[in-house]
């Protein structure tokens, strides 16, 4: 099993729900994105347009980050998600250096979205963070465990998002692959993504 | 934090001030004691080992979580920051083993014994290697293409060696003298810094005409926000000024007081180009944007 993502360019609509429901989901403090909507405007008036790119950590086959941590916080499980254990993590940022997405954060600070008060909710959520690491998206772990779809996949209104097994020819993520033209992010790089993006 | 959200170049922020002083005192140090232990100056090894020492812990104060450092070195099969702390202990061990001698008689491994041989070897392949790991480090990940090239780990190794001299001249009225050793670190001195001249330059051109991003980040080295930090800092300061400072010291011949100031005001100048030279790197270090539109 190798656990992919396809994200279809053309549904995007750049409305950031995904940033909030990875926010919601995972608890991130503020200055932290597991997952964002990336946008920059392209072409000139009148035809000047705003492109939308979702990003998150493409969980690669040969990930750059997985060489550069050296105490061995980064691993990779056998359905190719690639996770940081926080409590072995020393916070050098040599994984953030590595990575050609800009996909991990480096927790600085916990605060809260209040100032001078963490909410209850952030009380319960800052458990799973801890300061002077770095942590990044883990495709929503605890509710893959539970059959769920993570969360950006299942609060994208556009269903711009697509998630599955990616060694699995029948399965959605596989079919989209075979039948429609999908790109990767910096295939040059060499890390065989497991993110691939319907231009 | 808007930066985050939009598609274009981005300049690295995670390594800094800290990590450039790290890169300086370990590569600094380790060429002095390799310089040191090859002109038989003991006070200048010592200098070495005390410069990897203090690199070592601003790398720990620049760690998020310092109390696990311990940690850092349990991935050499694949992690360059493990190797780097394991070269750097081996020297830290072998290093000051390979000194006490000089200071204390009667001890197995003292003198020309086939034992202190073998410890000093082991001392300057460690240091051998606190110099190049950072390189190194940088080149192994092809997400910041200014660093992803050969070119820098020889680099960071001539640098090792040009900023040992720099060391080596600032203090060469007490380390050195007017005798032999003056002269051979002398010479050795003009052939790196006019080694690492001509490197850094090879490497500045081979990126100025290599992929987009390479070329943002001479951009940035040239004409941008660092250029002050490197076309004066690195290369005129650090290292033509003390290129023809030594050279003028070399064609004098003879040792004056006016030479002597020259040859301290070039290892001076040498040590402050060979910090802007870490310095410069780490940030200009450039990612591409994600995807091309």
């Amino acid at each position: 099993m190798r656990l992919g993502m396809v994200l279809d360019l053309k549904r995007c609509i750049g409305c950031q729900a995904c940033t909030m429901a990875c926010k919601l989901e995972n608890a991130t403090p503020p200055g932290v994105f597991w997952a964002r909507c990336l946008e920059k405007e392209t072409g000139k008036y009148p035809q000047a347009k705003r492109v939308f790119v979702p990003v998150l950590c493409n969980h690669c086959q040969d990930a750059p980050c997985l060489r550069a941590c050296p105490t061995g916080a980064t691993t990779q499980r056998e359905d190719g998600i690639v996770n940081v254990d926080q409590n072995t993590c020393i916070g050098c940022k040599a994984c953030m250096e590595a990575c050609p997405y800009e996909a991990r954060s480096y927790l600085e600070e916990i605060n809260g979205y209040y100032p001078g008060h963490i909410t209850p909710f952030e009380e319960v959520g800052y458990k799973k963070h801890q300061k002077g690491t770095v942590s990044k998206c883990n495709f929503c772990k605890d509710r893959i465990e539970q059959c769920l779809e993570p969360a950006c996949v299942q609060t994208c209104p556009a269903v711009a998002r697509t998630f599955g097994d990616l060694d699995d020819p029948n399965s959605e993520v596989s079919r989209l692959i075979r039948e429609r033209y999908t790109i990767q992010l910096r295939p040059e790089m060499g890390t065989r993504p497991s993110v691939y993006y319907i231009p | 934090m808007v930066d985050q959200f939009i598609i274009g170049f981005k300049t690295q922020k995670w390594w800094g001030t800290l990590a450039a002083i790290d890169f300086f005192l370990g590569g600094t140090g380790a060429g002095t004691f390799i310089l040191s232990m090859y002109l038989g100056i003991p006070s200048g090894m010592l200098l070495g080992w005390i410069a990897v020492a203090l690199g070592a812990i601003a790398l720990l104060v620049d760690l998020g979580r310092p109390d696990r450092f311990i940690r850092a070195g349990s991935q050499v099969g694949r992690s360059w920051i493990s190797r780097g702390v394991v070269c750097t202990m081996l020297f830290l061990i072998f290093g000051i083993l390979r000194m006490i001698p000089e200071w204390l008689t009667g001890l197995p491994w003292g003198g020309s014994t086939g034992l202190g041989t073998a410890i000093g070897i082991v001392a300057a392949l460690g240091a051998l290697g606190v110099m190049m790991y950072t390189g190194f480090l940088l080149s192994q990940s092809p997400s910041i293409p200014f660093w992803n090239t050969t070119l820098l780990p020889l680099l960071f190794a001539l640098y090792g060696f040009a900023c040992g001299a720099g060391v080596l001249f600032t203090l060469s009225p007490i380390l050195l003298g007017s005798g032999g050793s003056f002269r051979t670190a002398s010479n050795l001195g003009i052939a790196l810094l006019a080694a690492s001249l001509v490197f850094l330059w090879v490497y500045i051109l081979t990126m100025a005409t290599s992929t987009v991003a390479t070329r943002e980040s001479v951009r940035i080295l040239m004409t941008g926000e660092l250029s002050v930090f490197f076309l004066i800092g690195v290369t005129v300061v650090g290292l033509i000024v003390p290129i023809i400072l030594t050279a003028s010291v070399y064609l004098a011949g003879s040792e004056t007081a006016t030479t002597s100031a020259a040859t301290v005001v070039a290892g001076i100048l040498v040590l402050v180009g060979g910090y802007l030279f870490r310095y410069s790197v780490l940030k200009a270090g450039v990612y591409p944007p994600v995807i091309d539109l």
